[in-house]
């Protein structure tokens, strides 16, 4: 009776242990214990079946490789070593898991092991100095079935934690991800807008002043296009540290775009004078933290900046507002060089206006072919027509013919240029086939033609003149490129590498402007070029100039040494050709000799 | 083969003497100091902390009730055990927030000891947590170890400092004291099973609140009274409970012995744990019976080779139950070793493994080692 009571008893508090807690190894763990403490064990384990996670499972899928492994044991230890490890131990598990049996007892090396099925997921293992009597080991079935019951429940409670953690594990990503620029982990645009809204609120309640810093990094597509984006990213990395270490706790430092970040200031003076004195401190510690050279492994790189900002203490302008007037003040800055920073007035808004509606307008006059080419002569100093330097005229409806000082500059910050490149190029082809059926003098050689930076830097840029030669059915040796030094050096590999396949094709290549800008002269012997063109600047009073002279008698130098022809441009009067002369230049092309002519002008010139 | 543990003993109270047995211990040769002394001495915290912290040897131990020295137990006085091994002492706090923090302390504090395999354990036995910290320090050590202690502290049941440490005496820890050398033990109690088994019905650590669906109070004076028949006293508790403790037996037999010490007039509390649903026999002894208990213990320590010190944890309530008497049993534990001078403590409460292994918080028994 007592006995039967007794083993109730045990049967009763080990069941009680497994109702408690969610948690597999605390349950476990107390369930252990109290084995160990009702069943007068020396060591009790459990092994369960567990995927290579070694996450304890119940769902036997043939497919996936889970495996029976040590879970826990109490206590921990069996003469100072950790149950874990106990090979023999988990052989002799192993070998009764494969059995039919579902309790076994075995007497190992003076151990005594009362092994027993947890469903068909795992193993209780309880070692004793004696037998379990047959009653207990008949009593511990149904224990063993609400262990195996709680155990499941358990695993799913992990899961389910588990998944539970992984979601807002993957919530919290993504709304990082949705706040944040994943290159420099700064907020990025969608959050600082949210942000400038919330400080416009607390700047109109508490009367304070806030403003927005754009910041435009110049010269990092030099280092995207030179060294690769990884470059150009690991500056920008760096700029993202020295912004936020520069502001540190006074403003909230963004990523506005590719290479612009943006930055919010709140609770500036609402005294003006001190405000601007305030923005212009933080203003000149960022462009020193950008000018300041960043040392990759890859390099040294410097950068510079133009800043532009806009203040706001009333709800009368909006974050859109705002931003748009950031942009625009950084966009004049940008206009000033480098470094520049300026305040948004109303005044750039209009001038930026205008600037859109010019563009527009260019747009328009490339759709109405308005535009059109003149050539401008070229002669020897025998006065035979050796060429002629195909030169935009735009008739502008409105306003008569527009300076190319003026549109050219503005169509080169847009991708215009290109578009009014390849209509030079065309129309200049075009003209050429004309001319080819003239019976053109022997001394007349090629109509030359002007070639920006953006086209230069075009993938296809070789493809679009030999295209255009071919399509026209001219003689490439009728058609001459001029580009400026500074273009070419922008990227001296790229343009020796396009001015050899063109010079192959029997495209020739002129040096224009040739003196104004920084020319390496070990780049220039290399350069397949046959002629300079002295830039007009050193041929204007070169008689009486003599710096000018010095110069251009350099150059004339220079070419001769390089096996190369020159041309002077802007000769206007008689001395300065006799000068030029003297010097032994016998190209030229200027007001002396003529005007830039529309080319039906230029087929009469030949026809007279 | 270490030599054998040098042994200073005083009946007296004095720090003073106190300090000349520890400086008389240290000079000749000890390596370690096993403070035992009472708390009827009412040492002055101020200077036993000097005495202490002035120790140049490892010093552990504890204030029990009385102090045992060859087969005789004096309720004043101290003794000195200086020890020729050096042990390695650690001190655990027991005012963790709750059992998974005790549980992480024992964990994190016991690696320096891992890899010992003999301890003595010194509790404040005022710790409600004493037999978690035997569980967990269990469950971290492991099975195969061998662990005789007691419980420190004095009979007014009142919170004091009662653990030696070389940084002075403190409270509210259990000392863990690992020793280089095997210990052999083996515990006895004398307690048989008078009637039961009953179910524990409700209970609460070592609160028991319900036997066989009624008050455990109630139901224990109704048994002790079918069991003696005669009247029970109104204060029968405070004098009969320490006759009839009650025992928690074992599937193989052994008894543990759960002593009621006070009541509520509807609970039983009892030093260490009773679980629910186990089940609870009511438990009488004479002083033969546990006389003849201790003389087993005795015997079997005296079979092992190692005597080089012999220490005892010998449960307070005994010297209760027993009185005078109790000189009896401590001569009869003596007895077997007559070159080996018996020391000890009349504690609260007893640690001790099993035969099964575990390390248990024992009541009203009976822990001899030797190493």
């Amino acid at each position: 009776m007592n006995t039967a009571m007794h083993i109730m008893s045990i049967q009763h508090q080990l069941v009680l242990a497994i109702g408690k807690g969610v948690d597999l190894k605390e349950m476990l763990h107390q369930f252990l214990r109290l084995c160990s403490l009702t069943l007068n064990a020396t060591n009790c384990h459990i092994f369960l079946m567990q995927d290579k996670t070694n996450k304890p499972t119940y769902q036997l899928d043939k497919n996936v490789q889970n495996q029976l492994n040590h879970y826990l044991s109490f206590p921990m230890k069996k003469n100072g070593e950790l149950s874990s490890k106990n090979k023999p131990l988990a052989n002799l598990v192993d070998q009764f898991f494969d059995t039919s049996h579902v309790t076994q007892v075995i007497d190992s090396e003076s151990n005594l092991y009362h092994f027993f099925k947890i469903a068909d997921f795992g193993v209780l293992a309880i070692e004793r100095k004696q037998y379990l009597g047959s009653e207990i080991q008949s009593a511990l079935t149904p224990v063993l079935k609400k262990l195996a019951i709680s155990s499941i429940a358990s695993m799913n409670h992990l899961s389910l934690i588990l998944e539970i953690k992984t979601r807002q594990q993957v919530e919290e990503k993504i709304r990082y991800q949705a706040s944040h620029d994943f290159l420099t982990g700064l907020y990025n645009r969608m959050q600082m807008q949210e942000y400038l809204a919330k400080t416009i609120d607390s700047c109109v309640k508490q009367q304070k002043t806030g403003a927005i810093l754009l910041i435009n990094l110049i010269k990092l597509k030099n280092i995207n296009d030179v060294m690769g984006y990884h470059v150009g990213d690991k500056v920008l990395r760096q700029v993202a540290i020295r912004l936020k270490n520069t502001v540190k706790n006074i403003a909230t430092v963004g990523r506005f775009d590719g290479h612009q970040f943006i930055i919010l200031l709140k609770k500036l003076p609402s005294n003006s004078a001190i405000e601007k004195s305030a923005i212009d401190s933080i203003i000149s510690e960022l462009i020193y933290a950008v000018e300041i050279p960043f040392e990759l492994t890859e390099g040294r790189f410097s950068l510079s900046c133009s800043i532009g900002y806009e203040t706001f203490n009333d709800a009368s302008k909006g974050v859109q507002d705002i931003l748009k007037n950031a942009s625009i003040a950084m966009y004049e800055a940008f206009k000033r060089g480098k470094n520049k920073a300026l305040a948004y007035d109303k005044m750039m808004l209009q001038k930026l206006n205008d600037h859109i509606n010019y563009i527009r307008e260019i747009k328009n006059a490339l759709r109405n072919n308005e535009f059109e080419l003149y050539y401008q002569p070229q002669f020897d100093h025998l006065n035979n027509m050796i060429g002629a330097e195909a030169l935009l005229r735009w008739n502008n409806p409105l306003r008569g013919y527009e300076s190319p000082a003026v549109y050219i500059p503005i169509a080169e910050e847009s991708d215009l240029i290109i578009q009014i490149g390849r209509y030079v190029l065309k129309q200049a082809c075009k003209d050429i086939k004309k001319l080819q059926q003239l019976p053109l003098p022997e001394s007349f050689k090629q109509v030359s033609i002007n070639i920006s930076a953006k086209q230069l830097a075009k993938h296809n840029f070789v493809e679009t003149i030999t295209s255009a030669i071919e399509e026209s059915k001219i003689s490439p040796a009728h058609l001459k490129i001029e580009i400026t030094e500074s273009v070419m050096m922008g990227d001296i590999e790229l343009s020796i590498a396009c001015l050899e396949q063109l010079q192959e094709f029997g495209v020739e290549c002129a040096i224009d402007d040739f003196g104004t800008g920084y020319s390496s002269l070990i780049y220039l012997k290399r350069l397949p070029a046959s002629l300079l063109k002295i830039d007009r600047f050193f041929v204007t009073d070169i008689h009486k100039d003599k710096s000018n002279y010095a110069i251009a008698n350099m150059i004339i130098e220079l070419a001769k040494s390089l096996n190369m022809e020159v041309i002077a441009e802007g000769v206007e009067t008689k001395q300065e050709l006799e000068c030029l002369i003297e010097l032994g230049c016998y190209q030229y092309q200027g007001f002396y000799f003529g005007r830039p002519l529309p080319f039906n002008k230029l087929l009469d010139s030949f026809n007279n | 083969m270490f030599a054998a543990s040098i042994i200073k003993f005083t009946e007296s109270p004095s720090l003073n003497e106190l300090n000349d047995a520890i400086t008389n211990t240290v000079k000749e040769g000890a390596n370690s100091i096993l403070l035992l002394t009472c708390s009827n001495n009412g040492y002055n915290e101020e200077k036993i902390n000097t005495i202490l912290t002035n120790c140049p040897l490892q010093i552990c131990g504890g204030i029990f009730p009385k102090i045992i020295y060859k087969g005789k137990n004096y309720s004043q006085g101290a003794i000195v055990l200086g020890l020729m091994i050096r042990p390695k002492i650690v001190n655990y706090c027991m005012l963790a927030d709750s059992d998974i923090d005790l549980k992480q302390h024992i964990d994190s504090k016991s690696k320096q000891i891992e890899n010992y395999q003999n301890f003595i354990i010194i509790s404040d036995a005022l710790c409600n947590s004493s037999e978690n910290f035997t569980d967990h320090f269990y469950d971290y050590i492991g099975s195969g170890v061998t662990t005789i202690g007691g419980g420190a502290g004095s009979m007014d049941y009142l919170s004091h400092p009662v653990i030696f440490t070389n940084k002075g005496l403190i409270g509210g820890v259990t000392q863990v004291i690992a020793l280089p050398c095997p210990i052999k033990n083996s515990i006895g109690h004398g307690w048989e099973i008078l009637d039961g088994p009953y179910l524990v019905t409700a209970s609460e650590g070592h609160y028991v609140h319900s036997l066989d669906y009624k008050p455990s109070f109630e139901m224990y004076r109704e048994i002790i009274q079918s069991k003696t028949q005669t009247a029970l006293p109104e204060n029968f508790f405070l004098k009969m409970a320490k006759n009839f403790p009650l025992g928690i037996m074992a599937l193989d037999g052994e008894i543990l012995v759960r002593d009621p010490i006070q009541t509520d007039g509807s609970y039983l509390e009892c030093v260490g744990n009773v679980p629910v649903n186990s089940m609870v026999y009511l438990l009488q002894s004479d002083q033969d019976k546990m006389i003849m208990a201790s003389q087993k213990i005795a015997q079997e320590v005296a079979a092992e080779e190692q005597l080089n010190t012999l220490l005892l944890f010998d449960c307070i309530s005994r010297d209760l139950f027993m009185g005078d008497n109790i000189c009896d049993e401590l001569e009869a534990i003596q007895q077997p070793f007559p070159n080996t001078c018996l020391v000890g403590a009349m504690a609260l409460g007893e640690i001790a493994n099993t035969a099964c292994g575990s390390i248990r918080l024992l009541n009203k028994s009976t822990v001899l080692g030797s190493f």
